[in-house]
């Protein structure tokens, strides 16, 4: 039961909603698509859905060409980001309604919605109708009806986006448990997302997407310690991974002629010349030793700070694990662990990263 | 044939906008659950346009019921429409209370309608209440 994609093409009237896509996809795995808004992540799945028809390339599942088959007909459950649900019903007829369509026997029917209803603990709540629930409650109805089906491809797209943080985080835990289920096994799970934490949470093969294309496809550690380009760096880190131009001269590293840093050890095979060099904000922090940066704005988010600081030529994103508060164009010292520097050529490609030297 | 003709337009335009507000992605959400485009109409975009079709239904009779040109042209006198039997109690002197116990009579079954409807009326204010 494998899921193949060759060379998926999608054109707009100017840009490309997919281009050039081909994968492999395995049942047991959670494959997790991260872009940012219009990189073609819910383009990919309703091609895979059926819903709309790619241009050029094909679709093969089980060895079967994927194309052929209408929307009705494909063994395909999806999870939009609204909490689609049809209002006309109540919890259990809609959780019901694909097996109902299906023509499944009734006591089974009972038997497998129950079932649904318990994983996405949502029981008690039978016979309510969708507009008598929470934001959270509709979307655990859509999962339910998504997983009733024991559909072969679960396509979950961006689930969990328009709930409020706290219900995202209980959410993403459930999810882990009931993709962990028996019932996920036999399934592929696709799941899209424009969140870097939500995307390594899960785990999985990630599959980094931008302008239609996938930039890279690897599990979340290879991704999050070796992004392949600057790009995959900016999408698959929050904040984006910090990117200042710079220059590696014998043992100095200088970022834009400003800051002067030691050349790390993992960067020993690099040749002088210019990079541009990544920095996670977990690696720019305040320290008396560092270089003067003025604080454009600070924000604290839970138990860290996140400083934006800037010296005229250089942008950065600074974190705190700490609440700090700090006046607005107040002037501090910022040093950088060197350790945790990545250097990118100039077409954007990883050079060298802390984790696996260069390349 | 001529209210059909005449009412038709309004009808369409009236569920044209319903259906459009039916989300695309409950459409789609039908396909994928195992239904084909007709039977994710009338399983579900028609159950969902049923505040729309009673609003169509209530602007046609209203139209229809009370309308007094075409009734009064096409209309004889042993067939009469109601708005022209009211008219034509008029007489020299006029009736004026037979006349408005007639305008009366003839709202009433409009009045009953709209009091059966109100549930769905008010039921197509709540459906828009999607998350």
């Amino acid at each position: 039961m494998t899921l193949i994609a060759s060379n998926l093409t999608t054109k707009g009237k100017e840009e490309f909603f997919l281009n050039d896509i081909s994968f492999e996809m395995s049942p047991g795995k959670i494959y997790t698509i991260i872009g940012r808004t219009l990189s073609g992540k819910t383009t990919l799945l309703k091609t895979i859905a059926g819903l709309i028809a790619q241009d050029s390339g094909t679709l093969s599942f089980n060895g079967d060409n994927f194309d052929v088959i209408p929307v009705w007909k494909r063994q395909v459950a999806m999870v939009y980001q609204q909490f689609i649900n049809y209002p006309h019903l109540n919890v259990f007829e809609n959780i019901a309604f694909p097996l109902k369509q299906r023509k499944v026997d009734a006591v089974e029917i009972k038997n497998r919605v129950q079932q649904a209803i318990e994983q996405v603990g949502l029981e008690g709540f039978e016979e309510r109708k969708i507009q008598a629930l929470s934001g959270g409650q509709q979307q655990r109805v859509a999962l339910a009806r998504s997983l009733v089906k024991n559909a072969n491809i679960l396509l979950l797209d961006e689930p969990l986006v328009n709930l409020d943080y706290k219900l995202r985080e209980q959410l993403r835990e459930e999810f882990k448990k009931i993709f962990s289920s028996k019932t996920s096994e036999e399934a592929i799970l696709i799941y899209s997302t424009t969140d870097p934490i939500e995307a390594m949470q899960l785990g999985g093969e990630v599959i980094v997407m931008d302008e239609g294309k996938i930039l890279q496809q690897g599990s979340a550690k290879e991704i999050y310690e070796n992004p392949a380009t600057t790009k995959v760096a900016e999408i698959t880190n929050d904040p984006a991974m910090n990117l200042v131009d710079g220059e590696i001269n014998g043992k100095k590293i200088t970022l834009n002629n400003e800051v002067i840093l030691k050349v790390p050890k993992h960067f020993k095979d690099l040749t002088d010349g210019k990079y541009s060099f990544g920095i996670r904000a977990s690696g720019v922090t305040i320290d008396k030793s560092g270089f003067p940066f003025q604080i454009e704005l600070a924000e604290i988010s839970g138990s860290e700070t996140f400083l934006h600081l800037n010296n005229d030529q250089i942008h950065l994103v600074g974190l705190l694990d700490s609440v700090k508060n700090f006046d607005i164009g107040e002037t501090v010292k910022v040093s950088f662990d060197i350790e945790k520097l990545y250097a990118f050529g100039s077409d954007g490609i990883l050079m060298s990263s802390p984790y696996s030297g260069t390349k | 044939m001529v209210y059909v003709v005449l009412l038709m337009p309004i009808a369409v335009w009236i569920m044209v906008d319903f259906f459009n507000k039916v989300p695309v992605e409950i459409d789609e959400t039908a396909l994928i659950d195992g239904c084909n485009p007709i039977q994710a109409f009338i399983k579900v975009v028609l159950p969902n346009s049923i505040p729309g079709m009673v609003v169509a239904g209530l602007f046609c009779m209203i139209f229809g019921w009370t309308d007094f040109f075409f009734a009064f042209i096409l209309t004889f006198t042993e067939v009469q429409l109601l708005p022209v039997a009211i008219v034509s109690l008029n007489s020299s002197i006029t009736p004026w209370w037979s006349l408005s116990a007639a305008a009366l009579v003839s709202v009433a079954p409009l009045i009953v309608v709209a009091f059966i409807v109100e549930r769905y009326l008010s039921k197509g204010n709540l459906s828009g209440a999607l998350k």
